[in-house]
């Protein structure tokens, strides 16, 4: 499997577990949406993790604009971060199951607009400009093993 | 010690350009207030996304300077981020021959601000740069350009990020006293209220930067910093139509037209818009009226109409308004940008950005530069 696909599936499986965290969360089952934001927070590490050993480096080495690239696919790494903390400070904050935790939520569901926009996003940013010119460039890269993520 | 070495209030496109800038000369020291939940929830979101040439200001001007650096800088951005970015070009077309003389003073100002590529078209080249529209003439201006202005801003708060800034939202500065050599801000975040200093604050608050500018007590009518708001409303144009336009269409300002006229835009998807036009509005206790009038309609069926031969009524359907942070109350009055370093004032380090209204989005990156500069030399 290429960079490309490889990041996609990745990615489509860290938009997978946010719409499990919202799906239970606006349900009002905190418990289940608690459990599954730690699903998505240690896949989102173990994803962040390969990309910044393997693919910003390299993008730093190619020189020019990508080095610009990988300033803001960083940036987009840390916004993700931080729109997950505050995903998990309002999951601790709503208080146990129920209809009341279900209220808090949908006032608050800016919080999870914003980590869903950006993990769009930063997909979309990372396939087109980071891993379909990476692909072209090392046309004898295949990072199977370490790009993907266990499916939940 | 402050807090933070600096403060920037609003994460408008403005905002998130200077805390990109500021950042990186001062790594993890930088704060970023924005009262709405996310980046561009005003002015930002809500504009005509055109990348101006920068042909309509008085040459020195900081519209135009900003304008055209602004634009070299936005352009260099999107190509080498892959932001997505419209090279159209624009044709401020003449409908009567009495608009010919305007179309070369438009080109002697454009050339004198430094804007590449402008020529002065007639009626046939004009059928074949773009044969949506009609016209007697026109000026062509090849560096006009429609972007993303979502992925801009959103490259702009990743970069910001990158450099450690604290971006924090839903957080409203509703007061600002002097503080540890710099300054002290309240700030309200949903029941709670909190304080933090910085050293420097950049009042980068749109059409809010009166209202911050007046919490540091500055006196807002001596400074020529009240703001009026103007509203821009658009109707979208019937997806039939997609792609039938090429290039951004405007038309010669009219004695009578207010602002620069309603004109044709696309976004990057081909859907396409009629707009804005120029209404100053009150905010009442709810705050501006953001809906388009119904009542409106005729008016941009006529003005449309002008441009688009092929338009018809049921093609027009109401799309989404703005407002314009303006520095006069009336149409037919200029006023510059202002970007000022307030140490006159007794204000050290406390940088006011007022009447960042078009073209604000183009300029934004040039802007930023100058708070920089301002900066520096406080
Ligand atoms: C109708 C219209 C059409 C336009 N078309 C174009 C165009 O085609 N091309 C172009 O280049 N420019 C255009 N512009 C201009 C451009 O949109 C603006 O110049 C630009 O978006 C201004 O950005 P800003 O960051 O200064 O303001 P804003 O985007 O308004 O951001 C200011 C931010 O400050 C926040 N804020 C205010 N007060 C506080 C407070 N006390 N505490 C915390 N946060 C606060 C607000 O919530 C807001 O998010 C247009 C504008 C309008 C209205
Ligand atoms: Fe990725
Ligand atoms: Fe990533």
């Amino acid at each position: 499997m290429r960079l490309f696909e490889a990041n996609a599936a990745a990615h489509e499986v860290l938009e997978g577990l946010l719409m499990e965290v919202l799906g239970a969360a606006v349900d009002g089952e905190i418990g289940r949406a608690r459990a599954h934001m730690a699903q998505l927070r240690e896949a989102f590490e173990t994803h962040l993790a390969v990309e910044e050993a393997r693919t910003l480096p390299l993008l730093r080495d190619l020189g020019g604009p990508l080095v610009k690239l990988a300033v803001i696919i960083d940036g987009d790494h840390r916004i993700v971060d931080r729109s997950l903390n505050a995903v998990s400070a309002l999951l601790e904050d709503v208080g146990d199951d129920g209809p009341a935790a279900r209220a808090a939520v949908l006032g608050k569901i800016e919080v999870f607009s914003k980590l869903k926009t950006v993990l769009e996003h930063h997909g979309v940013r990372e396939q087109e400009d980071v891993y379909t010119p990476l692909d072209h460039r090392f046309p004898e890269l295949e990072w199977t093993e370490e790009l993907l993520l266990p499916k939940p | 010690m402050s807090d933070y070495e600096v403060a920037i209030v609003g994460a408008g496109v403005v905002g998130l350009a200077c805390a990109a800038r500021l950042a990186a000369r001062w790594p993890g020291r930088v704060l970023v207030l924005e009262r709405h939940e996310g980046i561009c929830r005003e002015a930002s979101s809500r504009n005509s996304e055109v990348v101006h040439a920068g042909i309509y200001y008085p040459t020195g001007s900081l519209k135009a300077l900003t304008c055209v650096r602004g634009r070299r800088m936005l352009v260099k951005r999107c190509r080498d981020l892959g932001i997505p970015l419209l090279a159209c070009g624009k044709v401020i077309v003449a409908s009567a021959a009495d608009q010919l003389p305007a179309l070369e003073e438009l080109l002697a100002q454009g050339r004198a601000n430094d804007v590449e590529g402008l020529e002065v078209i007639d009626a046939e080249r004009l059928r074949q740069l773009e044969p949506g529209t009609r016209g007697v003439g026109a000026l062509w201006s090849p560096a006009s350009a429609v972007v993303d202005s979502h992925q801009l801003a959103a490259s702009l708060e990743a970069e910001a990020a990158h450099h450690g800034a604290d971006l924090v939202f839903g957080a409203e500065v509703v007061g600002v006293e002097p503080a540890d050599g710099g300054y002290g801000l309240t700030v309200t975040q949903g029941e709670e209220t909190t304080t933090v200093s910085a050293a420097r604050v950049v009042n980068a608050a749109g059409l809010g930067a009166d209202t911050l500018s007046t919490m540091v007590g500055i006196d807002i009518d001596g400074a020529g910093y009240r703001q009026y708001a103007c509203k821009g409303t658009w109707w979208s144009i019937a997806p039939r139509h997609n792609h039938r336009l090429s290039r951004l269409v405007y038309p010669v300002g009219r004695a009578e037209d207010p602002g620069l006229g309603i004109h044709g835009c696309f976004d990057a998807a081909g859907g396409m818009r009629l707009g804005p036009d120029f209404v100053f509005v009150e905010a009442g206790d709810d705050g501006v009226d953001l809906s388009v009038p119904e009542a409106a309609r005729a008016k941009f069926l006529a003005a449309g109409q002008r441009l688009f031969p092929w338009l018809e009524a049921e093609d027009l359907s109401p799309d989404m308004a703005g407002l314009r942070a303006k520095l006069v109350p009336a149409p037919k009055q200029w006023r510059d940008f202002v970007v000022a370093e307030e140490s006159a004032r007794g204000l050290p380090g406390w940088v006011t950005l007022v009447g960042i209204e078009s073209p604000g989005l183009t300029a934004a990156m040039a802007l930023a530069e100058v708070v920089g500069q301002r900066l520096s030399s406080s």
